[in-house]
């Protein structure tokens, strides 16, 4: 085994970054939404731009041995660039299944490099509990930041038993030893890594958790925990981080009572220990709980013009822009603006609304652009420039952030073509990249009730999903899938790095797309 | 079941606190006009928040009926709260009452052979229809596949297959309805789809009461011998899971006079079905029952027993002292509260029922005029129990009021005391109570249009009214309370509603 000389190899790097310009960073994707912002936005894609992307291709794709547990598969891949293997270096896909595994991928080829399974090692019976609460591996993993000692990268994972993992990206053995995060069979939501502390959020009260903002100290090992006592906290994408380390996450339906502090149907801030800090809820929350149109869609957090904004959503179809200053205003529930609804003129809580995360970018213009995708019919009043032909299934919607009168705005500028059941977008380049799931969302029917939503019947009567280019200043369609995807996403997301596009459906198969099929 | 998801639903992403339902025509099968546990209602919100939310007038149609309220349906299209309005030409007119928006319509058909209305026999549709009650709702969530919200079937030798309905969460429901073909009718509270085979039950143009329910089977009166049906009784036993098997029925006949009130058969909490009659031939011992208050036997309609209007006098003018009876709990068991035609309040028990038929435990003092319509009861949280009544000084109504006595202790026996009384009230209609709040209806007459009225249950106070916002009268019809809404229709064709504002 060669021994090198660290500070020798330090030392030459130095001088080398010296003398010549510095390379551009990697465009990897190291956490569910690009950023701890959630922003969707990938800043450094450099390979797929408007006019190529016309001819992306399945570059790969990899039949992965999860178990699917309900409905649930793959969760979004995290890529991680220049990872030093055995094998040299390697752009490596992080990809977690449902059935308590994590894999390592090989992104050049597809090929799987390792595989870890995560044994249950609760007391408590795992168990499977429905759509909704589907047990075993349902946490978005995130990957470090920065390389550790010998370049290495961390994964950041949790298995269905509620235990943190700490894996190495290049191998997956366990740089350090598991260790407890949450409770076991909870339904939990991507992490989010800030200034060394991990964050997750919880719902549904699978497993009987309660549902709570969850952290992780990586240099104590502790946990913290704030529970806001409304309902379960199901921004798909978990909590947002603000820039100055606050955290956000929507808290689904519940009972809304500030002075008894429960926080059901707003959007929660709490400092970076899980403080309270703060929180918007909106001014119909009670008619929202009362639909069971929960705030279940993770904020995006950006900079413009001087001010940090938030931009969140709800089953209810509506957009609100929220000042971290103070989300809700003096009240607590007055945003900077609010939208007209977009959809879901019929007031459902399920197969109609906005679902999962937000996405916003800012073009060389400096125009601010806040990305959303809906499921169902637009709303009959809902009206944008440019639009391309009836929307009867899903949509992205981008709306422009503008002053006006000095006032902040959203202004409608764009709506897609029909998208079936329309998933947050990912932006790169200036390319709006989105896919229609294919998903049956339908949980209720005439006959059956409630009865209908079983993962069985869901399956049954899913499709495939499609994913979608769109020029990102026009809504125009550059480029879709077809057929390319054999079967529906549920709770997936995009992933684009390095000139690829990455979509885990629910046969376990990982797609990866690529110019010209490479 | 499963719990999982069901727990999950509850703890967060389903429950809007308590939606209530108003399921029948005066809250239960025993017709208390008390809705138990509103929490959106507080005096202090009523006096400072109720407002008409909305009104619409059903073009067209003719003798709309009060509301019965799904608090909430989990539905394809989302979850509603839904009112259920019926019409006399054949209409169910379903509205989403949080959104002010038609949900769904249907019109059945008329009977081929329709005859000219009159006021005793109107024709078209005159059953209100009915819910199963929410306290049934114990069902296990629906399974995929399985009977709508009611557990396995059980068959014993050649028995009938008998099955108690009740209500699943988030499982499919249904409103039961008779048409003015006479048809039995389980409508799917989601889209209005027949649930179940329909089954011609009445002769067409009966004029058929008010519908309750319970246990399985739906009770109902007939009255004038409208469409050539003898004034009866009518127990429709659906229990059978088979949606294609012909209900079970049974009929009592009264012998000749008209089962009266507007609510329709009571059911006491052990499942005794009341029905009180007006005049007519008298002889019990051979099936002639008239003044009376019958006590029969749940599903079979066999007489347990009856209660003999011992009133002198001539016979009301009008429908007074033709009223609904109501039954709660005292003490432990069930009493009934029925008025003798001569304008006083009975209370009753089992033993009132049997020997001489005529024995009360306490009997009101008489009011001017008499009672109209039906009767209504609530309770303060300490046991104290209520009795309200409409009051009309004359058979017009003209001049009204609405009385509230106490039941009270009084040396070992209970007795009825008049403990507050709202005047000056034109022909309204038995009040509801919730939350400590009672709601009048003054119906108006001539130029006197409707007018809603808001008082504490335990003073009379006044605390709110529409004052002149209502520019119709009202048409006889009950007051329907849910989840912070009072409904009432008018005899225009118009369902009002008001409370509470929510946010939309």
């Amino acid at each position: 085994m060669r021994i090198y000389n660290l500070a020798a190899l330090t030392a030459a790097a130095m001088a080398f970054t010296a003398a010549a310009p510095a390379p551009p960073a990697p465009a990897d994707w190291l956490t569910d939404g690009g950023d701890p912002q959630r922003t969707g936005w990938q800043r450094n894609e450099t390979i797929l731009t408007k006019d190529n992307v016309k001819n992306l291709a399945i570059h790969w794709k990899t039949r992965l041995d999860n178990e699917p547990r309900e409905m649930h598969n793959l969760f979004a891949p995290m890529i991680v660039s220049n990872v030093p293997t055995k094998d040299g270096p390697k752009e490596i896909a992080i990809e977690a299944g449902s059935g308590d595994n994590i894999y390592g991928i090989d992104t050049a080829n597809g090929k799987v490099i390792w595989k870890k399974h995560f044994p249950y090692t609760s007391d408590r019976p795992a168990r499977l509990g429905g759509p909704l609460c589907p047990g075993g591996l349902v946490v978005t993993p995130t990957i470090s930041t920065a390389p550790g000692p010998n370049g290495q990268r961390t994964a950041y994972a949790v298995s269905g038993d509620g235990r943190m993992h700490f894996l190495n990206v290049a191998d997956g053995e366990d740089l350090q030893p598991p260790s407890a995060f949450m409770p076991p069979n909870g339904k939990a939501y991507s992490l989010n890594l800030n200034n060394n502390v991990l964050y997750s959020t919880t719902a549904q009260g699978c497993g009987g958790n309660p549902n709570k903002i969850y952290a992780f100290d990586l240099a104590t090992r502790k946990t913290s925990e704030y529970n806001p006592k409304g309902g379960g906290l199901w921004g798909r994408s978990g909590a947002a981080i603000g820039f100055d380390g606050t955290i956000y996450a929507p808290t689904g339906d519940g009972m809304y009572d500030a002075a008894q502090e429960r926080y059901g149907n707003v959007i929660v801030a709490t400092t970076p220990d899980l403080k309270y800090k703060d929180h918007y809820a909106p001014s119909n929350a009670a008619f929202l709980w009362k639909r069971d149109l929960d705030m279940q869609v993770t904020p995006a957090v950006f900079q413009y013009k001087g001010h940090e904004f938030l931009v969140s959503s709800c089953k209810e179809c509506r957009l609100w822009l929220m000042d971290s200053k103070a989300i809700g205003g003096p009240d607590h529930r007055t945003p900077v603006y609010r939208t007209p609804l977009l959809c879901n003129e019929d007031v459902n809580f399920a197969a109609a609304g906005i679902w999962g995360s937000m996405a916003t970018w800012e073009d060389e213009k400096g125009t601010r652009w806040i990305l959303s995708s809906f499921w169902g019919p637009v709303h009959s009043q809902f009206k944008a420039p440019l639009s391309y032909g009836p929307v009867t299934r899903g949509a992205v919607v981008a709306h422009k952030l503008e002053e006006i009168n000095g006032k902040f705005v959203l202004t409608p500028a764009w709506i897609s073509r029909d998208m079936d059941m329309a998933e947050p977008p990912v932006i790169a380049n200036g390319v709006v990249y989105a896919y229609g799931s294919g998903e049956s969302n339908v949980q209720a029917t005439p006959e059956m009730g409630l009865g209908a939503n079983s993962s069985a019947i869901r399956i049954k009567n899913s499709t495939h999903a499609t994913i979608y280019a769109f020029d990102g200043q026009t809504g125009k369609e550059l480029w879709n899938s077809g057929d390319a995807i054999s079967t529906f996403v549920h709770f997936g997301a995009l992933s684009i790095a390095n000139g690829h596009l990455y979509l885990g459906d629910f046969s376990g198969t990982l797609y990866s797309f690529g110019l010209d099929g490479k | 079941m499963n719990r999982t998801l069901i727990a999950s639903l509850l703890a967060g992403a389903a429950l809007y606190a308590q939606a209530l339902d108003w399921p029948t025509a005066g809250a239960d099968p025993q017709r208390t006009g008390w809705e138990k546990s509103d929490p959106l209602i507080t005096k202090e919100d009523v006096a400072k928040k109720f407002q008409m939310l909305w009104k619409i007038r059903a073009k067209g149609s003719a003798g709309l009926m009060a509301p019965v309220i799904v608090g909430r349906l989990i539905g394809y299209r989302g979850f509603k709260e839904l009112a259920f309005i019926g019409g006399l030409d054949d209409s169910l007119y379903v509205q989403d009452v949080d959104m002010n928006r038609l949900y769904w319509q249907t019109k059945f058909v008329p009977p081929l052979e329709s005859v000219a209305p009159t006021l005793a026999c109107p024709g078209g549709m005159t059953a209100m229809p009915t819910l199963l009650p929410q306290s049934l709702r114990r069902g296990p969530r629906p399974g995929p596949g399985g009977p709508p919200g009611a557990p396995a079937a059980t068959t014993q030798g050649a028995q009938p297959v008998r099955q108690r309905p009740t209500i699943s969460f988030g499982g499919p429901r249904s409103l039961y309805v008779i048409s003015s073909d006479g048809m039995f009718r389980r409508l799917n509270v989601a889209n209005g789809n027949e649930a179940g085979m329909t089954f011609q039950v009445f002769p067409a143009n009966s004029r058929v009461s008010t519908l309750n329910v319970h246990d399985g089977v739906i009770y109902a009166t007939t009255s004038h011998g409208c469409g050539g049906t003898p004034n009866s009784v009518w127990a429709i036993d659906f229990s059978n899971p088979d949606p294609s098997a012909a209900p079970v029925v049974h009929t009592l006949a009264t012998g000749g006079s008209n089962p009266v009130g507007i609510g329709g058969p009571v059911i006491g909490t052990d499942g005794t079905i009341y029905v009180q009659t007006g005049d007519g031939p008298s002889d019990p011992a051979n099936g002639k029952f008239a003044s009376t208050l019958l006590a029969l036997s749940a599903e079979t309609l066999v007489p347990k027993g009856y209660f003999l209007d011992s009133g002198t006098g001539p016979a009301p003018k009008g429908d007074l002292n033709a009223v609904t009876p109501v039954v709660f709990d005292y003490k432990s068991h069930d009493v009934i509260v029925n008025s003798s035609r001569d304008g006083h309040l009975n209370l009753l028990d089992a033993s009132s029922f049997t020997g001489d038929h005529k024995t009360v435990l306490a009997q009101s003092a008489k009011v001017d005029g008499g009672f109209w319509g039906g009767l209504s009861s609530w309770a303060e949280p300490n046991g104290a129990r209520y009795v309200l009544a409409s009051v009309w000084s004359n058979a017009s109504g003209s001049s009204g009021s609405v009385i509230a006595y106490k039941i009270e202790d009084k040396d070992g026996k209970p007795a009825f005391t008049q403990v507050w009384t709202v005047k000056d009230l034109v022909r309204p209609v038995p009040p509801v109570v919730a939350s400590g709040v009672v709601f009048i209806l003054s119906s108006g007459e001539g130029r006197k249009h409707a007018v809603l009225h808001a008082v504490d249950a335990t003073t009379g106070a006044a605390i709110w009214s529409t004052k002149n916002e209502v520019n119709s009268v009202g048409n006889l019809t009950p007051l329907t309370v849910a989840n912070g809404r009072v409904y009432f229709v008018t005899a225009d064709s118009t369902v009002w509603v008001f409370g509470l504002p929510i946010e939309l």
